[in-house]
């Protein structure tokens, strides 16, 4: 039997800016149904692959298909297909969440009746009913998070691509959410999850993808990337990756940066005492 | 009973075919018709809304918004109508108002650019849906033409009433006559647009907006001076220039008589400016058939065609996309502009070792004069100092107006009688006629005060009040700013100036009063909006009315100042209590300010 073809496929994909290559020749696919957990430190290139498949940027190489639709030759068809959620969390803050999940799901060309239905039962569920029609000026950023899942969601979307999406959301809204990702993949939605909650990522996701300086060091799932480091958590893992090395005394220096030095050599020598006894 | 059915029958007809037209004219434009409403509503709504969070009010706030545009205009425009008094014909007193018109909507549209035409969040929030980049370029497009439509008509509708007062028996064209001078603005609009996107085709946009604000400066006084100058030099002989007919208003004043009788036409460099192609269309729309009408209105149609054609033009399928994806890819990566900075200004070595040099002399007076100021007012006067620098809103905001100052610093080099020795006028209207400087100093204070609260990075503003600031030190830091970084270098230019022009000891007085008005305007400009520097969200039209009112008063103030210095001139010991009344008045008023401070309320972020 073969596998399940992939919906997303990634090809060669680059992109510079200036004389700095910020994605190199990056290649996976993801399959119908299946979450990919897309990790990697600060600037290695995450928000800018999402960017590129949303639709934002666009490579200077390489291939993007959405379920059999090139991106770059027919945008709108694939872009039909997705929704985003940005890492800034970007809406207009003018707007209450009605307005804006109106304009969204006018944009995508869904019907009044539906948009309404959908807009409630969704702002109920992220508990912003009672702010439906305020302006989101005054919002904090978990709900404008809310609101911005929301737009995602709004035209059930065949591929999510998720960058930082649960950042300012409180921990229940987290839990559910989770729960939400994982019964979307159940019903065939394919799903790039961007984080830096690695804990979320080894739970959620099937696959895994480490990228780090614009390239992808490692792609598996969970159990593939323990064989392949011979390490057992997925901390450990990114740490070896990613080559994070001397976290240890780069706590010190920062702890000593903060207290001047003076706590800092005060709690070492301490502990160093504690040692000696 | 036939004939309403048929006319009934044809509207409709007319209405299918401009449906069936422009669905035709949007699919040639790759512009979806349904998605171009709905962005359309929703900028304009957003556009005319204030920051209330409160729901039930947001109509409300829209339509309030629109009426305080509406009346703010109408109410500078009435000024703008009493300018056919002074107009000897029709096509001289259109061409002013017209020029008027086109540079109001031309610094309306580069102030508000960023959130009328290329709103950084557009990029994120629409470029992930499936939606065209034209369908957003046209958008942007009609949204900026609601707003320079509602803009210009609020400017310019008592004006071009006003101009019948040269053609009466032709009343009822007076729409026709309004709707040219609008297609002007949006001539202008359209233009200003076309150039700016040119611009940032080929400029990184951060350094854009940098150099941008001194363009606005640089345009405001080309414009102005240029109008002035160019104006000047006309072949005929009789005719009257503007800087004459300024300076004819104490003369007139005196005698009764009305000396303007302005004609502008006789210059060969008239037929050169764009708004006199305008004017020329309306004296053809009035019935005037002679050549030079003719010209003129075939000029104004070959540039409202070729603005047009520029705009279809420059839409391309990747217009909108390039450019917010430039914006895009330059916040990606914001240390790649420092560093060619950096690599650019030192191929000069010479130059590099100079400003070295500068740099330490100027560090090292900074922390002399520095360190005899709280560390809280330091970092208020380099925050504001840094932000006058380098906030695009901010500079967009204050700049433009430092052209006309300039303007009426070299206006005032050429015209011996534009400055007066208070102490030697002869009337108080020598006086208000001469200082133009007192009508200008509010506006711009008016500008800076409001100007420094709202800035790019307003949501920072929680630094504020999560950081032990005490307020009236940070405070202090901003008004050291607006002074060093504002009102010093027009207060010494004024002092150098006047230098040539006066003598020492009145020289010293008057410079005196002019930095204890300039004071006592700040402060009491304050108290309207009592909010910190940088801490609010930027608006788009709201408190409109407010401003004009404000302004209004302070002019008003600042001319009564002035006049009240010159009764007192008139002895000694008279002169003496005002100064020191003003003295007084200016230290109770701004300790005042400090205290109001208390009750700033948090921003919302």
């Amino acid at each position: 039997m073969s596998p399940d073809p992939a919906f997303l496929e990634v090809s060669q994909l680059r992109k510079t800016f200036g004389s700095q290559i910020a994605i190199n020749d990056i290649s996976f696919s993801v399959r119908q149904g299946e979450i990919l957990g897309y990790l990697g430190p600060n600037g290695a290139g995450k928000s800018t692959t999402l960017k590129i498949l949303a639709g934002l940027l666009t490579p200077d190489s390489g291939n993007i298909s959405i379920g059999g639709i090139n991106l770059q030759q027919d945008p709108l068809k694939a872009k039909k297909r997705m929704g985003f959620v940005p890492e800034t969390g970007a809406l207009y803050e003018k707007l209450t969440p009605l307005e804006y999940l109106e304009m969204v799901g006018q944009l995508y060309r869904i019907q009044a009746s539906e948009i309404r239905r959908k807009s409630h039962e969704f702002l109920e569920y992220f508990d912003l009913a009672e702010q439906r029609n305020t302006r989101m000026t005054s919002f904090s950023k978990g709900m404008k998070q809310k609101v911005v899942l929301s737009a995602a969601l709004l035209h059930n979307p065949d591929l999510l691509l998720l960058d930082e999406p649960l950042n300012g959301l409180d921990a229940n809204t987290v839990l559910m959410f989770k729960g939400v990702m994982r019964r979307l993949a159940d019903l065939g939605k394919t799903i790039i999850y961007s984080s830096h909650i690695l804990e979320v990522v080894e739970r959620v996701c099937d696959r895994i993808a480490i990228i780090h300086q614009g390239q992808i060091v490692a792609e598996g799932s969970i159990t593939q990337l323990r064989e392949m480091t011979q390490s057992p958590s997925l901390e450990l893992i990114f740490k070896e990756l990613t080559k994070t090395g001397g976290v240890e005394d780069k706590i010190e220096a920062f702890a000593k940066a903060i207290t001047n030095g003076r706590e800092a050599n005060a709690a070492s020598s301490q502990t160093e005492e504690e040692h000696e006894l | 009973m036939n004939q309403p059915k048929s006319l009934i029958n044809c509207a409709v007809l007319v209405a299918r075919w401009a449906e069936v037209v422009s669905h035709h004219l949007a699919f040639a434009l790759a512009v979806d018709i349904f998605q171009l409403r709905v962005l359309v509503k929703i900028a304009v709504r957003a556009s005319f809304r204030g920051y209330e969070p409160d729901s039930s009010k947001s109509e409300r706030s829209i339509r309030s918004g629109f009426r305080n545009m509406l009346v703010t205009y109408f109410i500078t425009s009435m000024g703008l109508s009493a300018m056919s008094a002074v107009c000897g014909n029709l096509i001289t007193y259109n061409t002013l108002i017209i020029s008027y018109g086109m540079m109001m909507t031309a610094f309306a549209v580069l102030i508000e650019y960023n959130d009328l035409i290329l709103n950084a969040d557009d990029a994120e929030i629409l470029f992930s849906k499936p939606i065209t980049s034209q369908t957003i370029y046209w958008a942007r497009l009609i949204t900026l033409t609601i707003f320079v439509l509602l803009y210009s008509a609020s400017l310019l509708l008592m004006p071009s009433m006003a101009s019948f007062r040269f053609a009466k028996s032709k009343f009822y064209l007076m729409p026709f006559s309004f709707l040219i001078m609008m297609i002007g603005c949006l001539v202008s609009a359209f233009l200003v647009v076309h150039l700016y996107v040119q611009l940032l085709k080929r400029f990184d946009p951060n350094r854009l907006t940098g150099l941008l604000t001194y363009f606005q400066a640089g345009f405001s006084l080309v414009l102005f001076y240029g109008y002035y100058k160019l104006l000047l030099y006309k072949q005929a002989a009789g005719s009257v220039s503007i800087a004459r007919a300024v300076e004819n208003v104490q003369a007139a004043a005196s005698s009764g008589s009305n000396p303007f009788n302005l004609i502008l036409d006789q210059s060969v460099v008239f037929y050169f400016l764009p708004p006199s192609w305008f004017a020329g269309s309306i004296d053809l729309l009035l019935g005037d058939t002679t050549l030079r009408t003719l010209n003129l209105s075939m000029t104004a149609l070959c540039v409202i065609v070729g603005v047009g054609l520029v705009m279809f033009k420059v839409a391309p399928a990747s217009y909108l996309h390039h450019l917010v994806a430039h914006a895009l890819d330059s916040q990606s990566l914001p240390g790649l502009r420092d560093a060619g900075e950096v690599t650019h200004s030192r191929t000069d070595d010479q130059q590099w070792r100079l400003r070295g040099i500068l740099s330490r002399f100027k560090s090292a007076l900074r922390s002399t004069v520095g360190s005899s100021f709280p560390p809280l007012t330091r970092a208020g006067y380099h925050l504001v100092s840094r932000y006058l620098k380098r906030d695009g809103r901010l500079r967009r905001g204050i700049y433009p107006f430092f052209g006309i100052i300039l303007f009426y610093f070299l206006y005032g080099i050429e015209n011996k009688n534009f400055l007066i020795d208070i102490f030697q006028a002869h009337s108080g209207t020598d006086v208000l006629g001469a200082h133009s400087v007192y009508v200008l100093l509010p506006l711009c204070v008016l500008i800076a005060t409001n100007a420094t609260k709202y800035c790019s990075d307003w949501r920072a503003a929680w630094i504020f009040y999560a950081a032990p600031v005490e307020l009236r030190q940070f405070h202090l830091g901003y008004r050291l700013a607006t002074l060093g970084r504002i009102y010093g270098p027009i207060w010494l230019l004024l002092l150098l100036l006047y230098f040539f022009k006066m003598s020492l000891g009145p020289l010293l007085l008057q410079m005196l009063a002019l930095f204890l008005i300039i004071l006592f305007l700040l402060s009491l400009s304050f108290l309207f909006d009592p909010h910190l520097a940088l801490s609010q969200a930027p608006r788009l039209h709201a408190g409109f009315l407010k401003f004009t009112l404000i302004l209004a008063l302070l002019v008003a103030i600042a001319q009564g100042i002035l006049i009240l210095e010159y009764i007192s001139s008139k002895h000694e010991i008279s002169i003496g209590v005002f100064y020191l009344a003003l003295m007084i008045v200016t230290a109770l008023w701004s300790l005042f300010e400090f205290s109001q401070l208390k009750r700033l309320e948090p921003v919302i972020v």
